[in-house]
This record gives C-alpha cells, sequence and structure tokens, in this order.
C-alpha cells in the first residue's frame, strides 16, 4: 500500500485517504493562476542579471547611463509582474458559462439586427449595458456600434439619452 | 480601446487607414482629438487645446489617461502571446477527441481564446487601469517580462488551456469565428477582431 507522507497529506487511514481525494482539498491544492506559478525570488535574481548586462551594453554603446534601480525598485517591478501574471487564471472561472451566453445573446442581438431602426438598437444596447455586469464589453460594443451610425445621430442620442454611463 | 488600437495601426500602415501621407504626429494627434471629443460628448465639457500641449491626452481625467496606457499594453500583451502562439506550433494540446491537425488554425484558436480570456478578466474584474503600473516600465523591460511571462504560461501550458476554453465553451480550432458575418455572428468574444472589422469596414455587420 503506498504510504501518504504524514503531516502534508494526512494520515495514511482510510478517512486520511477520504479526505486526501476529497474535491474540497483537491480544489485547494489547485492552482488558481500564473502568478501562483512564478517563483519571485529566482525571477527577481534574473531580472537584476537582466537590467545588469542592459545597463553595461548601455555602457559599451556610449549611452548615458540610466538611473540605477534600487532593491526596492525590483521588488515593485517583480510584483507588478506577478499581478499580471495573475491575470491568467488556471481553473475554469465559475460564472464561464453565464458570461459566455450573455455576451453572445448582446451580440447576437445587436449584429443581426438588420433593420434601418436604429433606436430599437440603441434601446437594446441601453438595456443590455445596464444589467451587463461586464462595463467594458458595452463600451467596446457601443464603440462598433458608433462606426455603424451616423455622427449626427449618434450625436443627438448621445445628447439625450448618454449611452456614456456605460464607460463607467 | 478602439482608438487606442486604431492609433497603433494607422501609425504602421497609415496609406491603410485613410492616413496616406501623414506623418506619425499627426495621426496622434487627430486620435487624440478624437478622444478629446469623446469626453466632451461625455462630460459636456469643453477641453482647450493647451491642454492637449503639455499632456498627452486629458490630464485631469485621471483614469483616462491611466486606462490608455493599460490598454496600449493589453494590445501588445495579445499580440506577444498571439505571435508565441504561432511560433511554437502548438499541435500537442490539441484535445485527443478533436481531429485537428492543422498547427497553424489551432496557433490562432489557441490566440483568439487566450485574448478572449483575458479580456474577461480585464472587463469584469480589474480594469484596463491595473495594467498600467507594469506599463510604465520602459519597453525593453515590458518586452523582458512578456518573454518571461510565456516561459510561465509554457511551462504550464495543459491547466492553462483547459482554463482559458471554459470562457468560450464550444469554441475548437475547426470553428473558432471571431468575426461578424453577416450569417452569423462571433462565437467567441475577441474585441481585437471586431475592432480590427470596424477600422477596416463602416459597418461592421455588412462583412
Amino acid at each position: 500500500m503506498q504510504r501518504l507522507n504524514e503531516g502534508q497529506h494526512g494520515t495514511p487511514t482510510t478517512v486520511g485517504k477520504l479526505l486526501h481525494a476529497h474535491p474540497k482539498f483537491i480544489e485547494e491544492k489547485q492552482i488558481k493562476h500564473l502568478g501562483e506559478c512564478v517563483d519571485t525570488s529566482t525571477l527577481k535574481a534574473k531580472y537584476k542579471a537582466f537590467i545588469a548586462d542592459s545597463q553595461r551594453d548601455e555602457k559599451a554603446a556610449g549611452k548615458k547611463k540610466a538611473k540605477a534601480l534600487t532593491e526596492k525598485d525590483f521588488v515593485d517591478h517583480v510584483s507588478r509582474f506577478v499581478h499580471l501574471a495573475g491575470l491568467l487564471k488556471m481553473v475554469p472561472p465559475a460564472d464561464a458559462e453565464s458570461y459566455a451566453e450573455g455576451w453572445r445573446m448582446t451580440l447576437r442581438l445587436m449584429f443581426s439586427h438588420d433593420s434601418k431602426d436604429k433606436s430599437y438598437v440603441h434601446s437594446l444596447l441601453l438595456i443590455t449595458g445596464l444589467s451587463n455586469p461586464c462595463p467594458l464589453v458595452s463600451d467596446h460594443l457601443f464603440i462598433a456600434f458608433w462606426r455603424s451610425t451616423s455622427q449626427v445621430e449618434i450625436t443627438n442620442r448621445l445628447r439625450y439619452n448618454s449611452p456614456f454611463a456605460f464607460l463607467h | 480601446m478602439h482608438q487606442v488600437v486604431y492609433e497603433e495601426i494607422a501609425v504602421k500602415y497609415p496609406k491603410a487607414c485613410g492616413m496616406a501621407g501623414v506623418c506619425e504626429q499627426t495621426i496622434r494627434q487627430r486620435v487624440n482629438e478624437d478622444l478629446r471629443r469623446l469626453v466632451a460628448v461625455k462630460t459636456n465639457v469643453e477641453i482647450g487645446r493647451d491642454a492637449l500641449r503639455c499632456h498627452k491626452v486629458f490630464p485631469y481625467l485621471d483614469d483616462l489617461l491611466t486606462t490608455q496606457r493599460g490598454v496600449l499594453f493589453f494590445v501588445h500583451l495579445c499580440a506577444h502571446i498571439a505571435t508565441c502562439f504561432r511560433n511554437e506550433k502548438l499541435s500537442f494540446v490539441q484535445p485527443p477527441e478533436e481531429q485537428w491537425d492543422k498547427s497553424d488554425s489551432n496557433s490562432n484558436w489557441l490566440a483568439i481564446i487566450t485574448h478572449s480570456s483575458i479580456f474577461w478578466e480585464y472587463a469584469a474584474h480589474d480594469g484596463f487601469g491595473s495594467l498600467s503600473t507594469i506599463a510604465g516600465l520602459g519597453a525593453p523591460i515590458k518586452q523582458w517580462f512578456l518573454n518571461q511571462l510565456w516561459a510561465t504560461v509554457f511551462f504550464n501550458l495543459t491547466p492553462f488551456v483547459n482554463a482559458i476554453r471554459a470562457h468560450s465553451p464550444g469554441v475548437r480550432a475547426n470553428n473558432v469565428q471571431p468575426y461578424m458575418r453577416s450569417e452569423s455572428p462571433p462565437n467567441v468574444l475577441s474585441p481585437l477582431h471586431l475592432i480590427s472589422q470596424s477600422i477596416k469596414h463602416d459597418y461592421v455587420y455588412s462583412f
């Protein structure tokens, strides 16, 4: 029987093994985003080496010496990178289905509507924009929609109905 | 976002964007003018041209400059990931149930769903302003960080691809459709594709 490492993985008893295989604890062990895969100390060391190389190259090329980075700067830059990597998720989001359905519905309604009655599309945009939990999507769709509408129409519409509330 | 993307493309391909013979600075000024009008329409406040001389866009609207910088970096991030996917020819990440062996299309699919997934993260949660911190670093440093990001993605490719596929359920390499067509809407939300379509055509839905 394969024994589990005690302490780290619980006991090798039936209860311990059942707990080990429980979805709750499997989920806890799962990496949630790419930021968790980054070894910050290694990255910082590589980053320091990269900066040192760059400065050496610049010096050799006769360029003006840039301001040297402090330890605090290195930590700050690496943390910015970790934040960036953290936005790349490693687990499927719980609301992915509803999100996908939401924007598909919006696109279907907005773009397959070939009527000349733009006020219908506009109303639709207002409704979807106000109810959409994703304001930037509405922002983009609005701009795409803008390009399909004359400037005069859209200016009048903005003046009286202000769909730019979506931009917030 | 639309205008920021347009600015980048117009600087590189002025003729294709209706700016033949126009210098880079003038293109940027025109984009800024559009943004100035956009804010004027939104806030009913006319922004003086003097403000534009001193600052890139609209200094007193704090969010806008930050967002503009963040959006630009987002575009570069997506372009970098798309390029990396294309260069790696990632045919091995195709799910076994799919009969699809064209690695170019597979890379294209992965690039599109990654873009869609990242956009979702910003749109639904953080906003593009959160990217402005890293966007404020120098160009070589940003490039180095992007390379590191790709290295991390590549090392964890399978779980990463499984996660991003969830954002676009049902979308596969052989049916991915990021553009608006007259017969069907896109089956994946890829803002950059819609924007490029919008730049290319006056009417997005008549493509």
